[in-house]
């Protein structure tokens, strides 16, 4: 069974500049064997918002917006304004689908029955992780290892390689902006191998100092461990250059994708990475599945981490012995549907294109910042987009004398917009910048620039609002 | 050692203020404690208690009628010594007043109208070891016995809606017996409740945690007090809602184990 690319022709509007013209609905499906994608998308004049009205066109997010049930309710009194997307992203219906189609149809143990509900799951699960690799354009499918999440793939490689590579006095180096997950595995490593962990400081633009970072890498460096994507930071890091001045000293990289491969093309080939982590939930696939991508050799050499069926080849009651790679790191029965479910995921990401999501979020970045920035006492995080510099579309703020807590709270209950507040899983970032907390709204392409007003406004009124009390 | 302790304790200022939610509330000063109510009535105390907490040249500002229940006024005893019941008493003026803001806002701006009122906290216990855990917030809390071996608490908040809870929780809870603090549940005072409506303790419902710690801290300072004493049992501290732990694991792994084939 072929996995089927979808495609969305594009669509044009007949008046952009008729502002009372009723709603027309336009519908649209492709033409694919094995599924059938259909939106129905009412014209409206909030198309004249859009900075590409002037070409008659609507934008990506009120384009793919009616794929997205749960974006179309109310939350305490008001229109739900979803800007918490760096958390986890929303999920289309076409993912709903594939997994209600999974567990309604052929639910069944993968790999070990004969079966025909067996052959078809297996076959289906397969076939995802085929979709993962052509996504990140991995060499083959067996580069590809499911695990719950990028948190469990980090501690895959920490406990499997880490412990088999690392020694007494070998370096990790990272960066103070990494996330929890990205940065305690490799403390524990650590603790137990006696490597010893090294991290990067910002520079005054506020991302991670490539040239420090560069200068710290020596012969002792085993491995470079950084985000792609900053999810504080809205940073992009050159992947690629610092993936060839560690494997100049014979290191190797782990590249932490989880907010660059839901948002912009990643080519593992190009970053020449040895391992990437990312989670299906934030590219709106299910939650419960991620993956591990590693360099084919080097997975072959690890050992395996956690123990029990399906990873091994044969059992006996003093040892076993090992499946290959990639079921020697899938032990026991995987989240099958939820693995298809991301599959699911990717066709609907690929039916777009990442290159239109990417330049369509540059926008949003922009304009988000832009607005953000007219917020008076505001202190956005991270560097100043321009033309050399781009932003993720996220902003992590803080507004003087008021508490992101008490933003956020009011935001939702007056508002009904979903933004974060906290340390967004970065409290060493959040330390090195001399704040405790701060408030986060990120983007995904299914936001408007709408949503980016509803949001300055809301949250115009709530400062003011806070601001009357003191 | 708790220095602050030892100065006056900074009543809150007299409701009579410049800001827009005057309409909400009454003036304080027609509440002059004149006549003695009985004890456990749902009437309010409004005296202030005599202890080194307080300047007993000041007339008394304990919170905070609703404009739907009217008050007798009260004298209390000057011995300072908690009413028994008095916890219970100010918790139904608590629900009362919140229970009769039905609007999710107004609760909100009776909570940082409330946040301008909390003492002013020392900058120097704003310390790790006044940190309560658990919280999204930070918030800091001092708790002492008095004389009589009542709680006083002092805390602060860098959230003025978890300042707004905090100077709740302290009113009502300042000054009475540790058994009572104690018996104080988080469900009493859901009416309070802002923004979050899952039932779940998280760490977004800091004040949940703030209680707690309260409660801890009075008991673990009673039991303290009495095992000097050497007369009363000790209380056990009701079970504690969902709390950070404090210490990280060290890296000791538990060593692996042989199985011999039976």
């Amino acid at each position: 069974m072929e996995g089927v690319a979808l495609k969305f022709p594009p669509l044009k509007l007949f008046n952009p500049n008729f502002p009372t013209s009723p709603a027309t609905t336009v519908t649209f499906s492709s033409s694919s064997s094995s599924s059938s994608c259909s939106a129905s998308l009412p014209v409206s004049a909030t198309a004249g918002k859009e900075a590409d009205s002037a070409l008659g066109t609507l934008s990506l997010g009120h384009l793919t917006r009616p794929d997205f049930p749960i974006l179309h309710q109310e939350v305490n009194g008001s229109k739900l304004v979803y800007l918490d997307n760096a958390a986890t992203s929303q999920k289309p219906h076409q993912v709903l689908k594939a997994l209600q189609s999974y567990y309604a149809g052929y639910n069944s143990n993968v790999h070990r029955g004969i079966h025909y509900l067996s052959a078809k799951a297996t076959d289906q699960y397969e076939l995802a992780r085929k979709k993962v690799a052509d996504f990140i354009n991995a060499e083959e499918s067996q580069e590809i290892v499911f695990t719950r999440n990028a948190t469990e793939a980090i501690n895959l490689v920490a406990y499997s390689w880490g412990i088999s590579n690392l020694k007494p006095g070998d370096e990790v180096l990272l960066t103070v902006a990494e996330h929890h997950s990205a940065i305690v595995p490799w403390q524990l490593v650590a603790q137990r191998t006696g490597a010893v962990l090294r991290f990067v400081d910002l520079d005054e633009n506020e991302v991670p100092e490539v040239e420090k970072l560069r200068e710290s890498i020596s012969r002792k460096t085993k491995l470079v461990v950084v985000h792609h994507v900053s999810n504080v930071l809205a940073s992009f890091l050159p992947i690629k250059h610092i993936a060839r001045w560690v494997h100049d000293v014979g290191g190797k990289i782990l590249v932490d994708a989880c907010q660059s491969v839901p948002h912009i093309v990643v080519d593992v080939q190009e970053l020449d990475a040895d391992f990437l982590v990312a989670s299906s939930h934030k590219m709106c696939g299910p939650t419960g599945i991620g993956f591990l991508y590693a360099k084919s050799d080097i997975l072959s050499a690890m050992p395996p981490f956690l123990g029990g069926g399906e990873m091994i080849s044969d059992v006996f009651l003093d040892h076993s012995t090992y499946a290959d790679p990639p079921s020697r790191f899938e032990a026991g029965t995987p989240a099958i549907g939820e693995a298809i479910g991301l599959g699911a995921a990717i066709d609907y990401l690929q039916g777009i294109g990442m290159q239109k999501i990417h330049d369509y979020e540059t926008e949003l970045a922009n304009y988000l910042y832009e607005s953000l920035s007219t917020i008076p006492n505001v202190r956005i995080y991270g560097p100043r987009p321009s033309e050399k510099v781009k932003r993720a579309a996220l902003c992590s703020f803080n507004v003087e004398d008021v508490h992101p807590t008490d933003l956020a709270t009011l935001l939702d209950q007056q508002h009904g917009v979903a933004i974060r507040s906290g340390h967004h899983c970065a409290q060493p970032l959040h330390r090195y910048l001399g704040v405790n907390a701060s408030a986060r709204a990120s983007l995904h392409f299914y936001n408007t620039k709408d949503d980016v007003d509803d949001f300055i406004n809301a949250l115009s009124e709530t400062v003011s609002f806070l601001n009357s009390f003191k | 050692m708790i220095s602050s302790f030892n100065q006056p304790h900074l009543r809150f200022p007299s409701l009579t203020h410049e800001k827009n939610t005057n309409h909400l509330r009454p003036n304080r000063n027609r509440f002059i404690p004149r006549i003695r109510i009985p004890p456990n009535s749902s009437l309010e105390c409004n005296c202030r208690r005599e202890n080194r907490f307080s300047d007993p040249g000041q007339q008394g500002n304990i919170k905070r009628p609703d404009l739907s229940v009217r008050y007798a006024t009260a004298e209390c005893p000057t011995s300072a010594i908690s009413e028994p019941g008095l916890v219970g008493d100010r918790l139904r003026v608590l629900v009362s007043e919140f229970g009769s803001l039905t609007e999710p806002l107004d609760r909100v701006r009776r909570l940082l109208d409330y946040a301008g009122r909390l003492p002013p906290f020392d900058e120097s216990s704003r310390v790790e070891s006044n940190r309560v855990a658990g919280c999204t917030t930070q918030v800091w809390l001092e708790v002492e016995l008095d004389e009589e071996g009542n709680a006083r608490f002092r805390a602060d908040s860098d959230s003025e809606i978890t300042k707004g809870f905090i100077s709740c929780l302290v009113w009502l809870l300042d000054g009475a017996a540790p058994e009572e603090v104690a018996a104080v549940e988080a469900e009493d005072l859901e009416v309070m409740n802002v923004g979050f409506n899952g039932r779940t303790p998280s760490r977004v419902k800091t004040w949940h945690n703030v209680l707690a710690a309260m409660q801890k801290r009075a008991l673990a300072l009673s039991n303290k007090k009495k095992r000097k004493m050497k007369k009363k049992p000790l209380i056990v501290p009701p079970i504690l809602p969902l709390i950070v732990a404090a210490e990280a694991l060290a890296g000791n792994l538990p060593n692996s184990q042989v199985v011999d084939h039976i």
